[in-house]
């Protein structure tokens, strides 16, 4: 169904959203609406939300959620309640009003409200026109002083709303009668980081040889969340050789970790981190990773990471780039469960994403069991049995991913490098490669309080890993199996190759991640 | 030079020892050191960038007949490749998963007459430990874990090996 009126002097045709009203409760009932039954049992069955990957009611889900961020609701509606939406000047117990639903041809939520904009004939006295809205039902709200006889104007009985503006737009009396209809409309995201617009792999405009939308979408990603949940920010642990933590751009993110310090040859002890000390190593590669995945957004510094409001665990071992995998394998299993090596936390201080971006650039790296026990036990065992998504950098050498047992375990998401033209940049491929983002000449935080252009899947994997956060602060209960799906289904098939039937190719995997997609 | 081997999740893996050569770490924070010259035996193996990173962490690289000028307290690491041209020092740590979830005390003494002593249990998956090598033993890690998985009390036995673990830049 649809119905067409029109607005400033052309035809608007919208589509009419099957069995769904848009609700919006009275303040006070508003936190009890929230649950399922307490909706249904008031105004209808709530829409499902999207945790199964898709919309119970065909409503476009941004801007669904958009509109439920300001306190309304969609519901498949009871009787009453859908004769509520229909009718002006209509609602039920408990609602504030009750409005019908339509999308545009954009494709964008459009909700009812029971106010038109109306122009009189700018010839009718001020008493004519008192006398004409009397005849037609309508009461003033707000004379609009910009314009001659110009009003934002209400019924003042029940009638459909779709009759009541054609009858208006019939009349020679109305220059124009406009319904006054509710929208999602937001400024788009943009950080105000001073650095901001030298991070093309967030929102890349074209310039520097690069092509326009090159990039992980994230500023549409972040107008749906910046990796913060619904009760707390998600927590990322960035594995690596040593990393800033009081870097300015950091700090404020950093919420736990620690470091394996050498004690004896191939032998580390671990060191939980603390607040103002002065020995936790410092790598500027791990400096980097970290601003990649979290660095802070809007502070006045720098750029931003792809979870700006996400929590980051530093965790540090191997600060000079030698040592064996056990220590790795500690650190990963660490971060999913930090009672493994401290006894003062639990698993409940583990972080629901980890990264590492450690690894030979040459083509074998063997798995020894050990490192094989920790992928598998923070990746199906983390986040208490869901499984916490593990990011690691491919080589960056074009070496098939196979000669990799670590980045191509399966419990492993292998991430790739993309540069700014949305093509491979030469890294490890084969089946097993997960996907690609941004890592050539990628911006960020690096040691010493700074910032720097840099390049490589070390730093493509934190951008990567940041999206996982960012689609787990949306769908908190997932499965590490269920995000990465997820990452997948929605990546860019870019490069101009064609993907298998199964949407994948060797060099770019399932594609460029989009963070916009994954988390709608 | 010695061919050695051993099982890595099922696998044998393949390592050459160049028994030629010896590392060295001296104890304590390391001073910048010029890039040494490459010993023959190694330069024909490894590529030069793995034992200049090896260096940077410390580690210096003799014949085992040369002169020893290290301080003393240095340790000392035996010197494999790995296939496909990847240096590895030899520690005398393993890392062992015995067979069910057994306690310290019964994890020692299952390891005990192996000469293998435990050094640290690992809480991440069932029975796992790290050990070392005992003075006397009846061999290195790779004999050793290669002698536990034969007798089947182990889900495995690995020497632990470093191994250059840099970042992907």
């Amino acid at each position: 169904m649809q119905w067409t009126f029109q607005l400033r002097g052309k035809e608007v045709t919208l589509a009419v959203v099957e069995e769904t009203v848009a609700v919006r409760p009275r303040e006070g009932l508003r936190a009890r609406t929230a649950t399922r039954s307490a909706a249904a049992r008031d105004f209808g069955r709530l829409a499902k939300d999207d945790r199964d990957g898709r919309t119970g009611l065909d409503l476009p889900v941004r801007s669904r959620h958009l509109f439920e961020r300001a306190g309304w609701l969609f519901v498949e509606p009871q009787p009453e309640v859908e004769r509520a939406a229909f009718m002006t000047r209509t609602t039920v117990r408990g609602a504030e009003t009750v409005q019908q639903v339509f999308v545009d041809r954009g494709g964008n939520l459009q909700v009812t409200t029971d106010i038109l904009t109306v122009q009189m004939d700018p010839e009718m006295t001020e008493s004519q026109v008192q006398e004409r809205l009397t005849v037609d039902g309508l009461t003033v709200i707000r004379r609009l002083s910009f314009a001659t006889n110009t009003f934002e104007a209400s019924a003042t009985d029940q009638r459909p709303l779709p009759e009541l503006i054609h009858t208006l737009q019939s009349s020679s009396y109305y220059r124009f009668a406009e319904p006054m209809l509710l929208q999602a409309i937001t400024g788009r995201l943009k950080p105000t980081d001073p650095r901001y617009p030298d991070q093309w792999q967030h929102a890349n405009d074209g310039s520097n040889g690069g092509v326009a939308g090159a990039d992980i979408h994230a500023e549409q990603a972040w107008d749906r969340t910046r990796g913060r949940g619904a009760t707390r920010p998600v927590r990322i642990a960035i594995i690596d050789n040593g990393m800033q933590v009081d870097h300015p751009d950091l700090q404020a993110a950093i919420v736990g970790g620690g470091y394996f310090e050498s004690s004896d040859v191939g032998t580390t002890t671990f060191v939980r981190l603390q607040t103002g000390g002065t020995d936790f190593p410092d790598v500027s590669h791990g400096t980097f990773c970290m601003g990649m995945a979290g660095a802070r957004m809007n502070n006045g510094r720098g750029g931003c990471g792809s979870a700006p409001e996400a929590d980051l665990i530093a965790i540090a071992c191997l600060k000079d780039q030698i040592g064996t995998q056990t220590t790795l394998a500690r650190a990963v299993a660490y971060a999913a469960n930090p009672g493994t090596e401290d006894a003062q936390a639990t698993v409940s201080d583990g972080a629901e994403v980890i990264v590492c971006s450690l690894g030979p650039n040459n083509a074998d790296w063997d798995l020894t069991s050990i490192l094989d026990l920790a992928i598998q036990s923070a990746a199906n065992g983390g986040r208490g049995g869901a499984g916490c998504p593990l990011f690691w950098a491919t080589s960056n050498g074009p070496f098939p991913i196979a000669g990799d047992e670590v980045s191509s375990h399966p419990d492993v998401i292998a991430v790739g490098r993309s540069n700014r033209m949305d093509q491979t940049d030469g890294s490890a491929f084969g089946p097993k490669l997960e996907f690609l983002a941004p890592g050539r000449d990628v911006f960020n935080t690096r040691s010493g309080s700074g910032y720097r252009f840099w390049t490589g899947t070390s730093f493509a994997a934190p951008l990567a890993a940041g999206v996982g956060a960012l689609v787990l602060a949306v769908n908190p209960n997932w499965t590490a199996g269920q995000v990465r799906e997820r990452l997948r289904e929605t990546c860019d098939r870019v490069g101009g190759v064609n993907y298998d039937a199964n949407g994948h190719h060797d060099r770019y995997g399932y594609g460029r991640i989009n963070a916009a997609r994954a988390v709608e | 030079m010695r061919e050695r081997s051993f099982v890595q999740r099922n696998k044998r893996v393949s390592l050459r020892e160049l028994t030629d050569l010896v590392a060295l770490r001296p104890p304590g924070e390391q001073e910048k050191r010029a890039a040494g010259r490459i010993p023959e035996a190694m330069a024909a193996e490894v590529p030069e960038a793995q034992v200049r990173a090896f260096e940077r962490a410390g580690w210096v690289f003799q014949e085992r007949d040369a002169r020893d000028e290290t301080p003393t307290g240095s340790s000392r690491a035996t010197v494999f490749v790995k296939p496909g041209g990847r240096l590895a020092l030899g520690t005398n740590t393993l890392t062992v998963q015995l067979q069910g979830d057994p306690s310290d005390e019964e994890a020692a003494a299952i390891l005990k007459p192996f000469g293998v002593e435990l050094l640290q249990r690992l809480k991440f998956a069932p029975g796992l430990f790290r050990a070392a090598v005992m003075d006397g033993a009846r061999g290195d890690t790779v004999d050793l874990a290669n002698e536990l998985v034969e007798t089947g009390i182990v889900r495995f036995a690995e020497p632990e090996l470093i191994e250059g673990l840099g970042g992907r830049q």
